[in-house]
């Protein structure tokens, strides 16, 4: 799908908006993912509103993700290098924060306290990012090889925390059985399932040059690498579950938190 | 201190100095307790043995003097009443360990510290089959002690006192027979010696540890005991049997709205506000409500908590 017109329409209406010299082109099934975030984030920010100060920790990490999703999508986003840097520092972030949440969670059933605000979260969310702008700033500017490393350090950082979150629900979902809400904590065992399949694919394709992230930078340098291997089967069994992983994640988390929320009606 | 075994923990380290007595031991009827609690105080020590909730023994020893069954019940309130420190302690057991256990508190001696080398080790097992006796054989050192649980003549467990809970191996135990000058003892009970009866029915612990607490250096109100014969039909005071169906409904009402948890946190927040009788506070009562509301909606929807909220108010309104 093509919104270049539509762009280069937004930059003579809206003046202090760069222009736009590269097509803007867009995969459907992008499109599609992230409005399965954008409804994520909308429904577990409606969902924590009220409720205990965990769902806050795992609603800001649903929307960050569909904050670092969307981002994607902005035709300036490989333009400005320290800022696609600190997108991927957030994209590290809401896992952290969902993480959190979980373990709040996992304390509450064995402890049946509930403590601690909601403005820490808040302030200690804004604190990581400003955090990360300042690391980034504080640095030399990215370059694109750069920016994959940041990549790979926060698909890491997925990939570990999503395995441990698995855990976690099923923990929690160990001690809470029987209850109304039990089969809905459930379900985020298989939104991390899909995560970990999504991130731990992209991993996997990162590690061994077979991302088009590096595609692209040993064409734009004209290396003489050639990444062995890149047209195997894995490769392509990779990519495909990186995308399906990827769209499964999203739709999994509209669906766990359209069925909490139906069960706390 | 006694030593004994230790089951499946139910409640640990427990302080005394927080326990509502009467409303804990109603507690251990209704759960239908297979199994021990133990109040360990500073100079004494108080061991309640449970089958299927149903008191069947309770052991009190201070001073090297022990009191047994109603005595010793009486002796517990007094003990609690004038201490602020020491533990309580519950474990469960299987029904086999328990008349094991059962046989430990109140068996009859049938060895006393005999010296191990002193027998044939290997006869006495023999006889503790054949004779198919339910006991506890103990054997002591000066630094260690270990048991072997008998039911019917046949092994079910085995104890030593470094260990958490009651295990299958006889390793440590026969450590601890090979140390020099072992010592054994035997105690062991014959049929149901004592496993039918049930010591809460016979005596009146909430009207002791009221009187108790009315004037604690007041001499003991007479304990309610009942003769023998009486035993078939107890007929409780009215507001205590009350207070103890009110927190089982309470508790079933949390369980049926939250699931597991549900039992957890009502017990939890009882302990809070002072225990069941506490909520006849009106104040109190909306702490505790908003205490297990506060809690429950990390577990159901609001119109289940809001139904639950409304259903335990009706129930306190019994009290």
């Amino acid at each position: 799908m093509d919104f270049t017109s539509f762009f280069q329409y937004l930059t003579t209406i809206i003046p202090f908006l760069p222009k736009i010299y590269n097509p803007v082109v867009y995969n459907a099934s992008d499109l599609v993912l992230i409005f399965f975030w954008f409804v994520a984030a909308v429904i577990s920010f409606y969902f924590s509103y009220g409720n205990a100060r965990l769902w806050t920790s795992v609603s800001i990490g649903f929307f960050l993700i569909f904050w670092g999703q969307a981002y994607l999508l902005n035709p300036y986003a490989s333009s400005y290098f320290r800022v696609t840097a600190v997108h991927t520092i957030i994209g590290a972030v809401s896992i952290l924060l969902i993480s959190h949440g979980f373990q709040e969670y996992f304390l509450f059933t064995k402890t049946l306290d509930i403590t601690g605000s909601k403005r820490t979260i808040y302030l200690a969310t804004i604190g990581a990012i400003v955090l990360g702008i300042i690391f980034v700033s504080l640095n030399p500017k990215p370059s694109l090889f750069v920016l994959r490393n940041y990549r790979m350090a926060e698909n890491t950082v997925w990939l570990f925390l999503s395995i441990v979150n698995i855990f976690v629900v099923l923990k929690i979902y160990h001690e809470i059985k029987g209850s109304p809400i039990a089969n809905g904590i459930l379900s985020f065992v298989l939104v991390f399932f899909f995560i970990v399949i999504w991130k731990g694919s992209e991993l996997y394709l990162q590690l061994y040059q077979w991302d088009p992230a590096w595609q692209t930078l040993v064409e734009e340098f004209d290396f003489n690498i050639q990444s062995e291997g890149i047209d195997g089967a894995m490769v392509k069994i990779a990519t495909t579950m990186s995308s399906a992983g990827a769209m499964l994640s999203g739709l999994s988390v509209v669906g766990t938190f359209a069925y909490l929320f139906k069960l706390v009606r | 201190m006694f030593l004994l075994p230790k089951g499946k923990p139910l409640v640990e380290n427990f302080p005394i100095a927080k326990l509502q007595l009467p409303e804990a031991l109603d507690k251990l009827k209704n759960g239908k307790l297979t199994g021990c609690a133990i109040f360990d105080f500073p100079a004494s020590d108080c061991a309640l043995i449970y089958e299927e909730g149903r008191l069947i023994s309770v052991l009190m020893r201070r001073n090297k003097i022990e009191e047994k069954d109603a005595d010793a019940l009486r002796a517990l309130v007094d003990q609690i009443i004038l201490t602020d420190s020491g533990s309580f302690n519950v474990y469960g057991f299987t029904k086999d360990v328990n008349q094991a256990v059962l046989a430990l508190i109140r068996g009859v001696k049938v060895l006393d510290r005999q010296e191990l080398k002193m027998i044939d080790f290997k006869n006495l097992r023999e006889r503790i089959k054949n004779e198919r006796m339910t006991a506890t054989l103990k054997i002591s050192t000066d630094q260690s002690v270990g048991m072997i649980l008998y039911r019917d003549g046949e092994t079910v467990g085995f104890f030593d006192d470094t260990a958490d809970a009651i295990e299958n191996s006889p390793a440590k135990v026969q450590q601890i027979a090979t140390l020099p000058g072992a010592t054994v003892d035997l105690m062991a009970i014959r049929g149901t010696d004592g496993v039918n009866q049930d010591l809460s029915a016979q005596v009146n612990i909430r009207s002791l540890w009221a009187s108790a607490k009315g004037d604690v250096f007041a001499a003991p109100e007479p304990a309610n005991v009942f003769q023998p014969q009486a035993v078939a039909a107890p007929q409780p005071p009215p507001v205590a049997a009350n207070s103890a169906e009110v927190e089982t409904a309470i508790i079933a009402i949390a369980n049926a709205s939250l699931g597991k948890l549900g039992k957890t946190l009502v017990d939890k927040e009882l302990l809070n506000a002072g225990g069941i009788k506490a909520l006849k506070d009106e104040s109190k009562l909306r702490d505790f409500l908003n205490a297990v509301e506060k809690s429950s909606i990390l577990l159901a929807s609001a119109n289940k908590i809001k139904e639950m909220r409304n259903a335990i108010s009706l129930e306190v309104e019994k009290l």
